[in-house]
């Protein structure tokens, strides 16, 4: 069999574009529907569909197609911008068809809330939907959700599945889209007598760019509570994404999302990967040069790790984090570093309790922070 | 040609005394003379034109040289002058100037907000 691609899809818009609301940055978040073909070798075949704008009450229905009546398998895909096509008269020709409507929720500088409500359809069942979903989704800007991956079980061509995906975007508003933003960030860790620690990130990014940011690790000795005890530190670290945009009122919204780890830390390597980790997501309202602080919450749970060489070697404890709270007949100790059966073990609400880590981010035009660099000297 | 010839012309050359007959006698020999020329041509290549050949080598330097080579030494510091300046005006422009890195604290916050367990910030 010859393989030829052809995909069909028609996209039925239900609503008027001239209703999408604008938020107050004018971006209009966008959500794209694509239907992608995998090869047999993990190749990506394939792919086709439409992004649309949404608004909050209006609904957008796409129908996704593939493979034709007779096919062995999925083994065609291509796109169709031509006359929408309704349910049953597209099953009368693909072997395969997906109808996916979406409805818009809301939409908060980055982040879109959308009801989605989807069915799959064979030809050999007509208008009868041989799968369907419905639920309400939240996708950050660029977060990708597949909502149907079909095995295909011909032997005639090279397609192993074809997944059905939504991706959340967003179109900028042309009068803000070149705007330039410079993000002043800082990472402050403050003791419990005042004294500072300090990371700094700069950078500049156009309007609606995500800005991914990373400081080097915060560093929090451990005590010694035996003599042969490994030298432990305890490691945070702190990362996450900007993604700022002007307003039409003259102000900023900053989409800040940012992790926290902490990890238990011994000669050079960690103890784990997975110990305390928060993660947040904040839009925060600033004026242009406008200095905030955002507290971050202090670690939580407990680690635990091996507290020398010879409780190691006699295999006692565990390297890795304890939940919080009683576990396994253990109880959690208050104390923020305790030895217990040959571990040390890190109570981390308790060892952070007398410092606050904090960001302090301010965003400036860069033409304005040039012009204060003459200023200056 | 020795390791004695070696040592007188490579005295000579640098400038140290030498027994006049023993340098005649070395000089015979046409690989001697072909390697006294080579270590005048290496010293003039390691030296420059600022350090001075003995006086008795002092002519062999051509006038041509002598005059040529400060002018192609600073042309070609000028070039490269020239090149590192350009290839800092084109390449990407680091955000922190040097006002920027004396910057020590971070700005004075106009309000504070925080991340709140269960409603904006979650734990794994």
């Amino acid at each position: 069999m010859r393989l030829h691609a052809t995909v069909f899809i028609a996209v039925v818009l239900a609503g008027p574009a001239s209703a999408e609301a604008q938020s107050a940055s004018g971006a209009q978040p966008v959500l794209a529907v694509t239907a992608r073909l995998l090869k047999a070798d993990g190749r990506t075949g394939s792919s086709a569909g439409g992004d649309h704008p949404l608004a909050a009450g209006k609904s957008v229905t796409h129908y996704l197609h593939a493979g034709r009546i007779g096919q062995d398998g999925i083994c065609t895909v291509g796109s169709s911008s031509g006359t929408p096509k309704g349910l049953e008269e597209l099953v009368t020709s693909a072997a395969h068809v997906w109808r996916v409507t979406v409805t818009g929720v809301s939409f908060d500088s980055g982040q879109q809330t959308f009801d989605l409500e989807w069915a799959r359809y064979a030809s050999e069942s007509g208008v009868s939907p041989v799968l369907s979903r419905k639920q309400r989704l939240t996708l950050a800007q660029d977060e990708t959700f597949t909502l149907d991956l079909m095995q295909s079980t011909g032997v005639a061509c090279a397609t192993s599945a074809i997944i059905i995906e939504l991706r959340a975007g967003a179109r900028e508003d042309p009068a803000l889209a070149d705007t330039v933003l410079q993000y002043d960030l800082w990472l402050v860790r403050t003791d419990a007598s005042g004294k500072k620690e300090t990371r700094r990130f700069l950078m500049t990014a156009k309007q609606g760019s995500a800005v991914p940011f990373e400081f080097a690790p915060l560093r929090s000795d451990v005590p010694k509570l035996k003599a042969d005890q490994y030298d432990f530190d305890v490691l945070t670290n702190v990362a996450g994404q900007l993604r700022g945009r002007a307003r039409h009122d003259g102000k900023l919204a900053i989409e800040l999302v940012t992790t926290r780890q902490d990890l238990l830390h011994r000669g050079g390597q960690e103890t784990s990967r997975i110990d305390g980790l928060g993660r947040g997501r904040k839009v925060v309202d600033a004026a242009w040069g406008e200095a905030v602080e955002i507290h971050l919450p202090g670690g939580s749970g407990v680690t635990g790790s091996y507290a020398s060489a010879a409780d190691a070697a006699q295999a006692k404890g565990t390297t890795g984090r304890l939940s919080a709270g009683p576990e396994g007949g253990r109880t959690i100790p208050a104390q923020a570093v305790t030895l217990q059966n040959g571990r040390v073990i890190i109570n981390y609400s308790a060892f952070f309790a007398n410092e606050t880590v904090s960001l302090i981010l301010r965003v400036t035009k860069p033409e304005a922070e040039s012009a204060e660099h003459l200023m200056r000297r | 040609m020795n390791e004695t010839s070696t040592q007188i012309i490579s005295a000579f050359v640098d400038n140290e005394p030498v027994d006049p007959d023993g340098l005649a006698a070395v000089l015979e020999d046409p690989a001697s003379r072909a390697m006294l020329i080579d270590f005048v041509r290496l010293r003039q290549e390691v030296a420059g034109p600022d350090v001075p050949l003995p006086r008795s080598l002092a002519r062999l330097r051509s006038r041509q040289a002598v005059a040529r080579l400060p002018i192609v030494r600073w042309s070609a510091a000028a070039a490269l002058l020239v090149l590192v300046f350009l290839a800092g005006w084109m390449s990407p422009r680091p955000l922190l100037s040097s006002d920027d890195t004396a910057v020590s604290a971070p700005p004075q916050p106009a309000r504070v907000e925080k991340f709140v367990p269960g409603v904006d910030w979650s734990f794994r």
